[in-house]
């Protein structure tokens, strides 16, 4: 269907400490704005202006697609931005406009495909014997961060059953299976890493490169790809949030509210 | 009516310059219908970096003068020494959404008298998880942070501690309608003994 007629809203958290953390955000609504799908596209976030309380009255459009850009469902996508935007799940009427509160983008089946391609990418032209190769996700991995664990051992037991790679296995920052105890968990000589994060920031970008063993400090030496450790090559991609291909999420999650909720209502 | 058609409208019966925030916007030169926009202090300089990409504004918002990150957007610290040119209207409230996010919209919606004002105490309320705290905050606590943030930091008028503005010609104010997220994060650390926070949720 066509969407010439509304906005889209991209959620992201967004920080007050971190420049770089709202990057993604802007990087997917701008492509997604030279895609000319939409009459408008706004960003927002938790942490930095537009906040999500304020950006609905910047919009003209009568639908706007709200699409939390978070890699599971959680505090933030079933509290905290129902709350400030004063919506709820599926469709809502708030000042004469249809708001269409769509599911986060991490949780979208299509993600299978963007980790994929991540670590097809990560990999380039090297020669690599995927079937002796283990895809490793990563995730943060504490009970603030419950569903999106849940979500990595879906996406690795999906890949699993594909058999592309010889191995797909979870590991978390701060819950076992430990990042740091990789070298434990797989036997495989090649060793990709794809952080499922949104942004490549404090964690993702710095701390998981030192857990792995591939940086000592990333900001300081930066890393390689691959790294040899311990006689394995290690390759390590940026966070999963970052990834082009999110843009093609954005838009499938609007047609899965679609298929949800069925097609808009106010102007039809 | 849009907003864009409404700025529209407010350009033609105000009379160049215009101002929003620390942003200068004048006519281009020679050409009608486009507008060029630099900081107010810079006019009449001649050694600024002239771009007609706008999207070169994200990266101007980001940072201070002195590369420090500018979360808030109000904050007095726009960086200096560029000027975009030949900007066309139809990008121009764009331009402006990325400079004060809201501003153009709060603006109108005030006009309109549709712009909800919400109380700090109706706002700390409704907050959750580390910052469910801010229900327990003292009159004296919220004045610390109004004074530090708001008062020190801030372009914003505050219409959610009763300041009414007076409408100037061809100035769009900076309206702060409820309490910013920096405004909710700083009464929880004043709370907590300002003891800065592990996690940023």
């Amino acid at each position: 269907m066509s969407l010439k007629h509304a906005a889209l809203i991209l959620a992201g958290h967004g920080s007050t400490l971190n420049a770089d953390s709202s990057e993604p955000t802007y990087l997917h609504a701008d492509g997604i704005r030279k895609r000319g799908i939409f009459a408008e596209v706004h960003e927002c976030f938790w942490k930095e202006e537009p906040h999500y309380r304020d950006v609905l009255r910047q919009v003209d459009a009568k639908v706007a697609y709200i699409v939390p850009l978070f890699i599971s469902r959680g505090y933030f996508t079933e509290k905290v931005l129902p709350r400030e935007f004063e919506v709820t799940p599926g469709r809502s009427i708030l000042n004469g406009k249809e708001i269409c509160y769509c599911e986060p983008v991490g949780a979208h089946p299509g993600m299978t495909q963007v980790l994929l391609h991540r670590a097809q990418t990560v990999l380039g032209s090297a020669d690599v014997d995927l079937s002796q190769t283990c895809l490793f996700i990563a995730g943060h991995g504490t009970n603030l961060n419950e569903n999106s664990t849940v979500i990595i051992y879906e996406q690795v037991k999906k890949i699993s059953e594909m058999g592309i790679y010889g191995e797909c296995r979870p590991f978390f920052m701060e819950q076992k299976p430990l990042i740091k105890e990789w070298m434990a968990q797989t036997k495989m000589p090649n060793v990709i890493v794809v952080p499922f994060f949104i942004s490549d920031g404090l964690h993702s970008y710095e701390d998981i490169p030192v857990m792995l063993g591939i940086s000592e400090n990333v900001k300081a030496t930066g890393f390689k790809n691959p790294t040899e450790v311990n006689g394995r090559r290690v390759w390590y991609a940026h966070a999963i949030g970052t990834e082009p291909q999110i843009e093609d999420v954005i838009l499938a999650q609007i047609d899965l509210f679609h298929e949800t909720f069925g097609q808009t209502t106010v102007l039809d | 009516m849009k907003l864009s058609d409404k700025l529209q409208s407010w350009i033609k019966s105000n009379p160049a310059p215009w101002k929003i925030g620390q942003l200068q916007i004048t006519p281009s030169s020679g050409k009608e219908g486009f507008f060029d926009l630099f900081h107010e202090e810079d006019q009449g300089r001649s050694d600024l970096k002239i771009s007609e990409d706008y999207e070169d504004a994200r990266k101007w918002v980001k940072l201070s003068e002195t590369d420090e990150y500018r979360p808030l957007k109000g904050e007095k610290n726009l960086k200096r020494g560029w000027k975009l040119v030949r900007i066309p209207f139809n990008t121009l409230k764009e331009i402006l959404d990325i400079f004060y996010p809201t501003a153009v919209a709060n603006y109108f919606y005030q006009q309109d008298k549709n712009l909800r004002i919400t109380p700090p105490r109706d706002t700390f309320e409704r907050q959750s998880g580390m910052y469910h705290v801010v229900k327990k905050a003292t009159d004296s606590q919220i004045q610390t942070v109004e004074n530090t943030l708001c008062q020190k930091r801030c372009l914003k008028m505050r219409l959610w501690e009763g300041s009414q503005y007076q409408d100037v010609p061809s100035v769009i104010p900076l309206l702060c309608p409820e309490v910013c997220n920096l405004f909710i994060a700083g009464v929880r650390l004043e709370i907590k003994g300002n003891v800065e926070p592990k996690l940023e949720e």
